[in-house]
């Protein structure tokens, strides 16, 4: 798979902010977004504040195809 | 393992016996075993492999992958790794692991040696060749002996890869294996042997070293084997379970000593292929003992080199996670990673798609990576904060025809340089490591005279260079290297632009660079004065390619990435690296480390051991 070269002169991993608190610390910054963890790529909703991990599912690594 | 925070890095032996089924002394036995497996493959290589990247240089990660047992949450993880180049055995987790099942799990049999080197695919560079030999007990798949090398040179249109401006895309970084068969059932595979032999500039060498890489994973599988022989194979198995949570839980301990926050850095690669610097972010977020890495705001990817794959990235951030916390000591293995996330967008330099050529960015923005993550996390406590080190791999390869046989022989003579690091709390930068990323150790400059139609002058440290602090940084080194027969070079040196910062009131230090002095063997040999030389890399006067400061108007910037500059024989070639940021103001520098440094030539002056007025560099 290929893809072009960005237009944007820097890139930032998109945040979608996510309803609702968080479990473990009550903070209503709880967002969804992609990260690398120790296995591979993740897709997860997360708190911003304490770093909980609400809920995470396995994604394709980008270069593999879209994720 | 939990995910909270304990107060203790080392469980007591009832909860051993509990939760992994082992009394503490086997599991104890078994942890170090695993570690010391990986470092019996590591001296394999160093006594047996003919390229120099691998005898002397420990340009390569070597280790063991744990079994698969999803019941105890194993999956083929990276359970022990040996001492060398760190960015290789994390990347090990990655690269390893998908290519274990772009191949098939079951598809292995005993004897088979997988190789395979395409960077997408969870890996570094093309040269960094990922190799791996199943472990067995009986028909039971236990695991896989597993290797990343660092090739001399990988075919393709730049001798010894790292081709910064020459190699716009993928396509032209040389031969990349999906993974393949190196071994089959213990006999070699003719074909997968000739991709080497017949497309690289290393033929003798690799015909060698591909089987010392057998060699050593069928070293770590015997003695795996061994060991499950031994102790059987589900102690086996709950003792990589054991091994895996205790680093895990020494990081989470770990993490617990920087304090909570949210902390940000930046920082500049000197160019891309067209001269602009590049922006690189970096925002560390902590909170107890998790921790996220995110590099987002970093600038896009570049054509020719200025990318870096996904998986180097999220290496280099572990690192310097683990740079910040080294004193702790902790053993690497993937638990270690698990408290650790990165955010590393796609698209960015920091995260390459197909089809960007990553051969070159590899090293530079690998490190940079790894010191950003020191950076952000250097303002969260000037307890834990460094000054900025030499953050490229500095790099200066020659490619040519040796002469000096009875028939001429292509050769690729490549030296990585260490070099300074910043002041910290505990005290003075060092003045001659390399990169966390590499932990390598320079070759011997006699057997690389030997080997190759190169000659090393001189190396010494500069004084005035060590950025001035409480506790400086380490000192800039200058090389002066000759080739005996006209070359063509490959180099990268990054701070010939932007010099390292030093932290908490610390100074700056000087600006690396790389100049030439023509044909001027015979002068340095008579002991005349060379001058200033024509810049390489680095600020140069346009008319006249002499060295110039910064500001001066109209200077140029010379690209400190480059491949295929033309040296000829004689020419003296200066390769100087950056000198190191310092720590804390330099005007509480104690007066007897002063007079040290005016006695060791650190400095020229007090003034400039104070921070006074001193040559950053042209």
């Amino acid at each position: 798979m290929l893809f072009p070269q960005p237009t944007e002169m820097t890139i930032a991993e998109p945040v979608d902010p996510v309803g609702g608190t968080c479990g473990e610390c009550g903070a209503a910054t709880l967002a969804r977004y992609r990260l690398v963890d120790y296995r591979g790529w993740l897709r997860v909703v997360k708190c911003r504040s304490c770093l909980a991990v609400a809920s995470s599912e396995r994604v394709v690594a980008p270069p593999q195809g879209t994720s | 393992m939990s995910t909270t925070a304990t107060d203790r890095s080392v469980p007591y032996a009832e909860e051993v016996d509990q939760r992994y089924g082992l009394d503490l002394t086997t599991a104890e036995v078994l942890r170090h075993a695993l570690r010391f497996v990986a470092l019996q493959m590591q001296l394999k290589i160093n006594t047996a492999a003919l390229s120099p990247l691998l005898n002397e240089t420990n340009d390569f990660g070597i280790g063991l992958l744990a079994p698969h047992a999803p019941d105890r949450d194993l999956d083929f993880d990276a359970v022990a790794m040996a001492t060398s180049a760190p960015a290789h055995y994390v990347i090990n987790q990655f690269y390893a692991r998908m290519a274990i099942e772009r191949w098939g799990a079951d598809r292995f049999r005993p004897g088979d040696v997988l190789i395979y080197n395409d960077p997408y695919q969870g890996g570094s560079h093309v040269n960094d060749v990922g190799a791996l030999m199943p472990i067995f007990h009986g028909d039971r798949l236990m695991g896989f002996a597993v290797s990343i090398t660092h090739w001399l040179d990988i075919g393709g249109p730049v001798p010894g890869g790292l081709g910064a401006g020459l190699q716009r895309d993928m396509y032209a970084e040389g031969i990349k294996l999906s993974p393949r068969l190196l071994y089959r059932g213990g006999e070699l595979v003719q074909e997968t042997m000739e991709l080497f032999t017949e497309q690289t500039r290393i033929p003798d060498l690799s015909l060698n070293d591909l089987q010392v890489i057998r060699s050593a994973l069928q070293l770590g599988v015997d003695m795996a084997e061994r060991y499950i022989e031994r102790y059987g194979a589900e102690t086996y198995i709950a003792a990589s379970q054991y091994t895996l949570d205790y680093s895990e839980r020494a990081v989470r301990r770990a993490l617990m000593e920087i304090p909570d926050g949210v902390y940000e850095a930046e920082d500049h690669l000197d160019n891309d292929a067209d001269g602009n610097p590049m922006l690189l972010r970096c925002t560390v977020r902590k909170h107890t003992d998790r921790i996220e890495v995110d590099y987002s705001g970093s600038c896009r990817e570049e054509w020719f080199g200025y990318a870096s794959q996904w998986s180097d990235t999220v290496s280099a951030a572990h690192l310097g996670v683990g740079a910040i916390l080294e004193s702790i000591g902790i053993s690497p293995n993937a638990g270690g990673f698990r408290p650790i996330h990165v955010v590393v967008p796609p698209g960015s330099c920091l995260h390459a798609l197909p089809p960007m050529s990553t051969n070159a960015g590899h090293t530079m923005l690998f490190t940079k990576a790894l010191n950003l993550v020191k950076l952000a996390v250097s303002q969260a406590a000037e307890s834990l904060a460094v000054g900025e080190n030499y953050d490229d791999v500095g790099v200066l390869g020659f490619a040519g025809m040796d002469t000096r046989g009875p028939a001429p022989a292509p050769f690729v003579a490549m030296r990585v340089y260490s070099g300074p690091y910043g002041g910290s709390a505990r005290g003075d930068g060092c003045s001659f490591t390399l990169v966390e990323g590499g932990n390598c150790v320079e070759p011997s400059l006699e057997l690389d005279e030997i080997s190759y139609p190169v000659l090393m002058l001189s190396k010494e440290f500069v004084a005035d260079t060590a950025g001035a602090g409480r506790h400086r940084g380490g000192p800039a080194t200058r090389a002066l290297l000759v080739p005996r027969t006209d070359v063509e070079s490959i180099f990268q040196l990054d701070q010939c632009r932007f010099p390292t910062k030093g932290v908490f009131g610390g100074l700056p230090g000087s600006r690396a660079s790389i100049t030439v002095h023509r044909k001027a063997l015979d002068d340095w040999s008579a002991g005349r004065d060379l001058g200033p030389g024509e810049v390489v890399a680095g600020f140069a006067d346009p008319q006249t390619g002499r060295p110039v400061r910064p500001d001066t108007e109209g200077a140029r910037f010379m690209l400190s990435k480059r491949a295929g500059v033309q040296f000829g024989t004689g020419d003296v070639v200066v390769f100087q690296t950056a000198g190191g940021g310092g720590h804390g103001d330099p005007a509480e520098r104690d007066s007897a480390d002063v007079r040290r440094d005016l006695r060791d030539g650190i400095y020229s002056s007090e003034q400039a051991a104070r921070g006074g007025a001193i040559d950053k560099g042209v």
